[in-house]
């Protein structure tokens, strides 16, 4: 066997898994490279206590989105139901809240707290899953360079043109009106307590340094909303999966598809000709040939580090340079003996995530704080307990509680993460506790991963999740930047796929299976015109 | 007074600078107008007031920027006195005894920030060029009325492909940084081309100015542009003083309108409008009196021309619930000093041409941004942001000879406090403000003769500008152009016949444009004509 490949796949992430798998269908001859002993990447398990598979706590839940089952032959009927599996708690001054997809459930809770809001709920979601779909079609897109869209897409806009149209003046003002406002304004707008508007910010504050009132925050509810990547509320069609279960499907489908896979194999640097990348060094020395190569790692290591960076134009450079990505989220995960009540809230089942929040100026104080280079005194926590739903994680009577924090800087002003860790838990610990009485009874161990722990253990450039800030101004055309359109890369056959590209970050590995759909068409038309 | 000289073509319900404008257009175009002023004097925002003897302060607005060139051709209001003298420079004072002055004099300009960056001294006039090319771009729409988003009438599609044909104009580089000016922050875009904090903080305020929002907030970037747009008018710079006062615009706007056979009536406070059959006839005032007309228009906010003006049953509450939904929170005020000498700054000594601009109290990017901080929760902040004239020092005839005015300008300050009601807090405020400057320019409180202090809550009450929103309404992408102020009646129109809105609530917007005016003036003479 040679070791030229079509296709070398960089990070076996939830991108380069689904990319891989596309490739191979599409009878690519496909080498996958992770670096590390497990895939999955951000939402893959690691053993961070023994015995225990926990979730890095990153994502409470990942989906196979529909479009994705279907490009990689993985049915949906693959993945194995959980009750309650998108249902958060909201912890908010003592009182709790069970937001569940189920708006008839939902209703019924937040008629405890306010008959008015309980009546506005269906009408909200009515609206927010036509908005959500209708920005789902746009995530489908290969961005196109220079905003000169192709014929293809042409026909998708125009679709999509007429579907807006079809909605009304009123509703696609409503629409459009929602992608630049602050979350607080669209739901404060509707509801008089700030529930909903809680469930809401969370998502469309992540790893973006904005806050519930940061303009632009409503075109992150709506992205979270239509990937269904986070418990917002919104049906949609996909199935839930577990933490890590969705990337082991995946392994499996590659293999299946005759992917040729490689863990625990790093690549330390691509092989360049030129304009050209002609393959892969790995840290052994060892360089493999492939006449193309997908990286989805982010943006700064597929076109600075690995690359090196002789080849750069200055404008990319300069790119690159104000390309946002420093991270602001640590994970603090706790061993405990006995499972925390507080998911159970509201339900038989355990909910995917509790999220302990101040309320939206809670939110909002958390992220002053970040902008400051500061951690906040009482950061907005999301809890996920994965050993809830699969005890066979853990050995009996242990369960791991994972927390992700917000709004915690890659680089603090005053000290270092190092002299923080301990301080972190502290703090999270004391929020914990005021959702859940006995919960520092029950903790036996603690583990701290801050941004740059996470920086070196994913491979993540300022240890940002997303692989760069999702703002409408690193989005689409922007996102990585407009040098970049259509997944390829000023270097002939390097293209990026992963989440530092269109559509962003939580995006169930649809930016690897753009990529890979981009690449198949270019490689079509380079045999036609070989031929 | 018999009953038909109570009846009209069209009322004009406040006398502000675009009510006046929208009133002379109708009264040119042959109608019989009536304007009905609440107060004792014209141009709401944009008025002069001796509020101390021999002082005449522009109270509210107190710069012009952007009065469209083709009102004041149409209008021939040079004429009727308006005169506008530019401002020539920028000046920004810092605490460690620095600053920076940006003049007209582009070589005077290079010097300075250069004394700061060379390389930022050097980008300077390319980042001007660039904003001035997209300026080039907006502008046109500051003249037209928003198209609508679905209608498929010939004209509408023309003025939608207009667009997008100028989209497609412009060069790739051009369309990147139109996308980004569009969702970025102002100091993020500033940050693509500067390395100099002050300059960064100085130039990103005009992204927030009446709005509530913070340097650092997405979408802030796009109002960057409107500094360069009176650039590209031609007559005159982006800003300027009015001679006599903002209110000389007014004046002069009302002067026009009067030649033209409008009639003015102030303190006549309307109290409602007048519905008969779902069709606006009319308007009631506070004293009782009644006048009717064929057409109302409004040049009030939309919140008090929707929710206080008409009654609950007058509108379907859907279109309320929009209404509701339309931003107006107020989030500055104004300190207006009558000065016994013009006091020195430590950063530039002396009573130099630095002076005779505006002077902006924006050290750097974090003290900005930390004012919005403490305004987000209901507090004003602690050190503002204030930008500060002294129009004596240009024309000396509103104040007393050898005694000067200082007009400040003062973000942020929310209209709704978390602790305390502004009537008790007033004085508090504007010694926040006083000491602010002071800090900069510490001989001005010993030159301090009177003090007039403006707050959010004097500036709904007084000048009758819902929640203190100098602007009618945020500059915010979602409340602009064809959303402005409800998506669906952007152009100039409501849901109720007969009613039509011609103040900065509509498009473009607030400042001292007259573009709302112009284009509401266009609409009503439109279906008049049917």
């Amino acid at each position: 066997m040679t070791n030229r490949y079509d296709v070398i796949v960089v990070g076996g992430g939830l991108n380069g898994l689904v990319a891989s798998v596309v490739l191979a269908r599409s009878s690519q001859r496909v080498l996958l490279l992770e670096r590390r002993e497990v895939f999955g990447g951000s939402v893959g398990m690691e053993e961070l206590f023994p015995g225990c598979g926990t979730s890095l706590g990153l994502s409470p839940y990942t989906t196979l989105l529909p479009e994705v089952a279907d490009a990689t032959g993985v049915p949906l009927s693959a993945v194995r139901p959980v009750e309650g599996m998108r249902d958060v708690v909201v912890c908010h001054q003592g009182q709790r809240l069970r937001y569940s997809p189920d708006v008839a459930k939902t209703r019924g809770e937040l008629q405890k707290h306010s008959e008015a809001d309980a009546k506005a709920l269906p009408g909200f979601i009515d609206h927010f899953r036509t908005y959500a779909e209708l920005l789902r079609t746009v995530l489908n897109l290969s961005p196109p360079t220079d905003l000169r869209p192709d014929r293809q897409d042409l026909w998708t806009l125009l679709r999509l043109g007429f579907r807006m149209r079809g909605l009304g003046e009123e509703s696609l003002a409503e629409f459009l009106r929602t992608l630049p406002r602050p979350c607080h304004d669209v739901t404060q707008d509707r509801f008089e307590t700030e529930w909903v508007g809680m469930v809401m910010a969370a998502p469309a504050m992540a790893h973006a340094n904005l806050a519930p009132r940061s303009p632009g925050t409503g075109f992150r509810m709506l992205h979270s909303l239509s990937l269904g990547q986070e418990p917002g509320g919104v049906p949609h069609p996909g199935a839930v999966c577990r933490p890590g279960e969705l990337s082991l499907l995946m392994v499996e489908a590659a293999r299946a598809r005759g992917v040729e896979i490689r863990s625990g194999t790093e690549v330390e640097r691509f092989a360049v000709e030129g304009d050209r990348v002609t393959g892969v060094t790995l840290a052994g020395g060892e360089t493999l040939l492939a006449d193309r190569v997908l990286s989805t790692l982010d943006p700064k290591q597929s076109l600075e580090r690995l690359p090196g960076t002789d080849w750069l134009s200055p404008g990319l450079a300069e790119e690159l340079k104000h390309y946002r990505c420093q991270g602001d989220t640590a994970t603090v995960h706790f061993l405990v003996d006995r499972a925390p009540r507080l998911l159970l809230e509201g339900g038989p089942t355990p909910a995917a995530h509790a999220l302990i929040a101040d309320g939206l100026d809670g939110m909002e104080r958390s992220n002053d704080a970040f902008k400051y280079g500061k951690i906040a005194e009482r950061p907005v926590i999301q809890l996920t307990v994965p050993t809830q739903h699969d005890p066979t994680g853990a050995p009996e009577g242990r369960h791991v509680v994972s927390a992700r924090v917000e709004s915690a800087p890659y680089q603090l002003t005053e000290g270092s993460w190092d002299d923080s860790r301990e301080r972190l838990a502290d703090t999270v610990a004391a929020g914990i506790q005021e959702a859940e009485p006995d919960f520092s009874s029950t903790v036996l161990e603690r583990k701290v991963l801050s941004p740059a722990d996470l920086e070196q253990k994913l491979g993540l450039t300022g240890g940002h999740l997303h692989h760069g800030e999702l703002t409408l101004d690193q989005f689409f055309v922007l996102r990585p930047n407009p040098l970049c359109a259509r997944y390829r890369t000023p270097l002939q056959g390097l293209y990026l796929g992963g989440s530092g590209t269109h559509p962003g970050g939580a995006n169930g590995g649809l930016a690897g299976l753009n990529a890979a759909r981009q690449m198949a068409r270019d490689a079509k038309k380079s045999r036609a015109k070989g031929a | 007074m018999g009953k038909p000289t109570n009846s009209y073509d069209v009322i004009v319900v406040g006398g502000g600078h675009n009510g006046l404008v929208h009133a002379a257009y109708l009264a040119k175009a042959g109608l019989r107008v009536l304007v009905l002023e609440r107060r004792h004097v014209l141009g709401g925002a944009a008025v002069t007031e001796e509020v101390f003897p021999g002082f005449h302060f522009s109270v509210c607005s107190y710069v012009v920027s952007l009065l469209r060139p083709d009102i004041i051709r149409d209008l021939d209001l040079s004429r009727h006195g308006l005169e506008i003298m530019p401002l020539d420079c920028s000046f920004t004072p810092m605490l460690d005894g620095n600053s920076l002055a940006r003049w007209g004099d582009s070589a005077k300009t290079f010097r300075e920030i250069a004394r700061h960056s060379r390389k930022d001294a050097e980008v300077y006039p390319r980042f001007g060029a660039v904003l001035g090319e997209l300026a080039r771009f907006f502008k046109p729409t500051l003249d037209e009325s928003p198209p609508s988003l679905t209608s498929l009438r010939p004209s509408n599609l023309q003025q939608l492909l207009g667009f997008g044909k100028r989209v497609q104009n412009l060069s790739e580089s051009l369309r990147v940084d139109q996308a980004r000016l569009m969702t970025m922050s102002a100091v993020d875009f500033l940050d693509r081309w500067f390395e100099t904090d002050v300059l960064k903080a100085t130039m990103s305020v005009s992204g927030i100015i009446g709005t509530f929002l913070g340097i650092r907030s997405p979408g802030t970037a796009y109002v960057l542009l409107h500094h360069y747009m009176g650039e590209i008018d031609g007559n005159f710079r982006a800003w300027g003083f009015a001679r006599g006062g903002t209110g000389g615009v007014s004046n002069a706007i009302a002067s026009a309108a009067r030649s033209l056979g409008a009639e003015i009536k102030t303190e006549a406070g309307v109290e409602r409008f007048l519905v008969r059959n779902g069709k606006v006839c009319g308007a009631v005032l506070e004293n009782g009196d009644e006048y009717t007309a064929r057409v109302v228009s409004s040049g009030v906010d939309p919140h008090r021309t929707f929710l206080k003006l008409l009654e609950e049953k007058d509108l379907d509450s859907e279109f309320r619930a929009k209404v509701k939904g339309y931003k107006l929170r107020g989030s500055s005020g104004k300190v207006n000093l009558a000065l016994d000498r013009v006091p020195e700054f430590v950063s530039r000594p002396g009573v130099g041409p630095h002076l005779r601009g505006d002077i902006a109290i924006a050290p750097s990017v974090e003290y900005l941004e930390k004012a919005y901080d403490q305004a987000k929760y209901g507090e004003p902040s602690s050190r503002p942001y204030c930008n500060i004239v002294i129009p004596t020092l240009t024309d000396p005839t509103v104040a007393p000879p050898g005694k000067h005015i200082m007009s400040v300008f003062v973000q942020y300050a929310p209209f709704d406090l978390k602790e305390g009601h502004w009537e008790d807090r007033r004085e508090e405020w504007g010694d926040t403000v006083v000491d602010t400057i002071a800090e900069h320019a510490p001989g001005l409180k010993e030159s301090i003769l009177h003090r007039q202090v403006v707050t959010p809550w004097d500036l709904e009450k007084e000048f009758g500008l819902t929640e203190g929103n100098i602007f009618h309404g945020e500059i915010t992408p979602e409340q602009l152009y064809t959303f402005r102020p409800v998506a669906g009646f952007a152009r100039y129109r409501t849901p109720l016949r007969g009613l039509y809105l011609c103040g900065s609530g509509a498009h473009p917007g607030g400042g001292i444009m007259g573009a709302p005016g112009r284009l509401a003036a266009e609409a009503v003479l439109q279906d008049l004509s049917k």
